[in-house]
């Protein structure tokens, strides 16, 4: 028995920067984070740009975001929750169905 | 909204593309630490071997011990909480080094008395190719590291032949070592 195919895109996940973090998230182990900078660097955002976006997918319980600091110097870190991984994985399926459905008509 | 074939299609390519770079940049700051440590053994190696040249294979001896307790203990204190306990990750290392020491015993035998230079060599060819074959999956930085240590392992054997143990070890636990710190800054 097949799992009911998903009709729409999640919004929250599928604006570029979002989609970005969010896959970068997903690839590591479950209990491990990337820190700001990293994810700067894999999304091309801006400081401001990358803040506002983590928001959104907090606020969306989608990633949790930590602060703290490395000796002196302030450290933010961001790792995706269960039902962020959950989001994710059913977004990637529509995508993929998109793909299979056309390929196969 | 319902996106069209090219947008579903591009966007699995920016996951994909995101996914890469993640678990490249995660992989670094795992290996990072090694390659420093190592590093830092070959260089001491290499300054004790110029002062002592025979006594090189007692260097070598010694830094490969604390070098493997130094790994176990990372090993131990960095496997993936949840998925992996920690004898499985220290027997996995322990059999991956095994492996590593069987075939270098291997080829000794097989290619018969070695000289110091050669058997020098011969492990920092091994740690090149193992990086480059590493680099291939993980992420180039891995590569660019096993090359210059390729690079200077023939420069140590042709250019300065009668220094090439001390010159490997310096100048190959130099490329780790920086190199490890390249990539904890990736």
């Amino acid at each position: 028995m097949s799992a009911d195919p998903i009709h729409a895109p999640n919004e929250v996940i599928h604006q570029s920067v979002r989609l970005k973090i969010m896959s970068a998230l997903n690839a590591l182990p479950r209990t491990e984070s990337l820190d700001f900078a990293r994810l700067k660097a894999i999304t091309g955002a801006t400081d401001g740009n990358l803040g506002a976006h983590l928001n959104t997918l907090e606020q969306a319980g989608y990633v949790k975001i930590d602060k703290d600091f490395v000796g002196k110097k302030p450290r933010t870190t961001a790792i995706i929750t269960a039902s962020g991984r959950s989001a994710f994985e059913n977004h990637v399926a529509y995508l993929r169905d998109i793909l299979d459905n056309i390929s196969s008509s | 909204m319902t996106l069209t074939q090219d947008a579903a299609a591009a966007a699995l390519r920016e996951i994909d593309a995101a996914q890469a770079q993640s678990r490249a940049l995660f992989n670094y700051s795992k290996a990072s630490p090694y390659l420093v440590l190592w590093g830092t053994l070959w260089v001491a190696v290499g300054v004790m071997t110029a002062a002592s040249p025979a006594n090189t294979g007692w260097f070598w001896l010694v830094a490969d011990l604390i070098g493997f307790a130094a790994c176990i203990y990372f090993i131990r204190r960095d496997r993936p909480k949840v998925s992996q306990p920690r004898t499985l990750a220290t027997f996995r290392f322990v059999g991956i080094a095994l492996v590593i020491a069987g075939f270098f015993a291997a080829v000794q035998a097989l290619f018969g008395p070695a000289t110091g230079t050669q058997t020098m060599a011969l492990a920092a060819l091994m740690v090149s190719a193992i990086y480059m074959g590493m680099g291939l999956w993980v992420g180039a930085r891995y590569v660019a590291i096993g090359l210059l240590l390729l690079a200077l392992t023939f420069v140590g054997v042709f250019v300065v032949p009668d220094q090439a143990v001390a010159f490997i070890s310096v100048a190959g636990g130099l490329t780790l070592a920086l190199g490890g710190l390249w990539m904890r800054r990736a």
